[in-house]
């Protein structure tokens, strides 16, 4: 495998190809989901401590940034 | 939210010190409720199929999506401080920013300061490095293009190797007309800011490597002839120049991972690794577990 394999079009080099779609560089103006104006929908999952949080019912009114992240691990 | 078991995310926060809340989502079912799984990794990738294409969702106090923050490249995202900035519409340097200053003699101020990283850079998200033109009253600045003999404003950076930028707003111009040239020229007049994307990829590790102090020095050329209704200015060319500390980044502490400099995250990535490694295969593994809904 050469260097280049490695090193994508921002010059960012990852131990994994730039092929694959854990390096995928999305088009111009890429905005997946849920719409602007949308209701965001409601879930219960469990936070870092183990406790269940039940997202609108715990948000008790205020504002949230809700970010999508790969993962801590990897 | 990410697809980590909860342990994971308790050992992240444990070791990186973090305080918000991590929400844990292993069947990647509210990642693709709304609607951000990632469909490039195909479902025979059982490790990582289920995790979701990076970005950020602001909720209103009603549960409204008020605004999606994504991103073309995994790393090259906003940071926290670029989003608070955008909703609060605020482009004042913080007292920790970088900043440079000229003052000419005619009385137009230019500014260039770095914003969106606490006055700081690392590889990956994106800064935003401003240049504020301050100009009196009855001055303007022209927008290209010029007629022969006058000068339209530029702006060039002159980074070192690693570092990545982009014109990414302009202000609005206002239509001149002047005697004698058909076509209105465009000008710039009062308070106006020009907003330079700027991040750093791999390349910046090895200009890092080779200096004492992990700071880069990064300029920003201005040229610009001034008018007012009656007479123009002397072009003039002024360098502004910042100093910016450098952060490393923080990568999972196992095998191939590592190769990518800075520091190893403060947990036992390979045990974490281990265990959603075998959650994932046991999902589409052969014991009637089928990813299928």
């Amino acid at each position: 495998m050469s260097k280049d394999d490695l090193v994508d079009d921002y010059g960012f080099w990852g131990p994994l190809p730039t092929t694959m779609g854990q390096r995928y560089i999305a088009p111009e103006d890429f905005s997946p989901g849920i719409a602007v104006g949308q209701p965001a929908p409601n879930f219960t999952l469990l936070n870092q401590h183990g406790d269940e949080v039940d997202f609108h019912a715990d948000r008790d009114g205020s504002k949230a940034a809700l970010l999508f992240f790969r993962s801590a691990v990897w | 939210m990410s697809y980590d078991e909860h342990s994971a995310h308790a050992a992240y926060a444990e070791g990186e010190n973090v305080s918000f809340t991590l929400l844990s989502d292993p069947d990647s079912r509210v990642i693709e409720e709304y609607g951000v799984l990632n469909t490039e990794i195909p479902a025979e990738e059982a490790v990582f199929h289920g995790i979701p294409f990076p970005g950020t969702f602001l909720i209103d106090e009603s549960g409204i999506v008020k605004d999606k923050l994504f991103a073309r490249h995994l790393a090259v995202r906003d940071s926290a401080e670029t989003m608070v900035d955008r909703m609060l519409g605020r482009v004042d340097p913080g007292a920790t920013d970088p900043i440079a200053h000229v003052r000419q003699d005619d009385g137009i101020e230019v500014s260039a300061f770095l914003r969106g990283g606490g006055g700081s850079i690392r590889i990956g998200p994106r800064r935003r490095l401003m240049v504020r033109f301050s100009l009196p009253p009855g001055i303007h600045i022209y927008d290209a293009p010029v007629p022969e003999g006058m000068v339209a404003a530029t702006i060039t950076v002159d980074a070192p190797e690693g570092i990545e930028t982009e014109m990414a707003r302009q202000p609005g111009t206002k239509p001149l007309v002047l005697p004698g040239i058909e076509t209105p020229l465009q000008v710039w007049e009062g308070e106006v800011d020009f907003e330079i994307t700027i991040y750093a990829n791999s390349a910046l590790t090895k200009t890092v490597s080779d200096l004492e102090k992990p700071e880069i020095e990064i300029s920003v050329d201005v040229r610009y002839q001034a008018c007012d209704d009656v007479q123009c200015f002397i072009p003039q060319t002024r360098r502004l120049s910042l100093i910016v500390p450098v952060l490393e980044i923080v990568t999972p502490n196992f095998g191939m991972m590592k190769g990518m400099g800075g520091t190893t995250v403060n947990m036992d990535t390979a045990k974490h690794f281990k265990a959603l490694s075998d959650r994932q295969t046991a999902k589409t593994g052969s014991g009637g577990a089928s990813g299928a809904n």
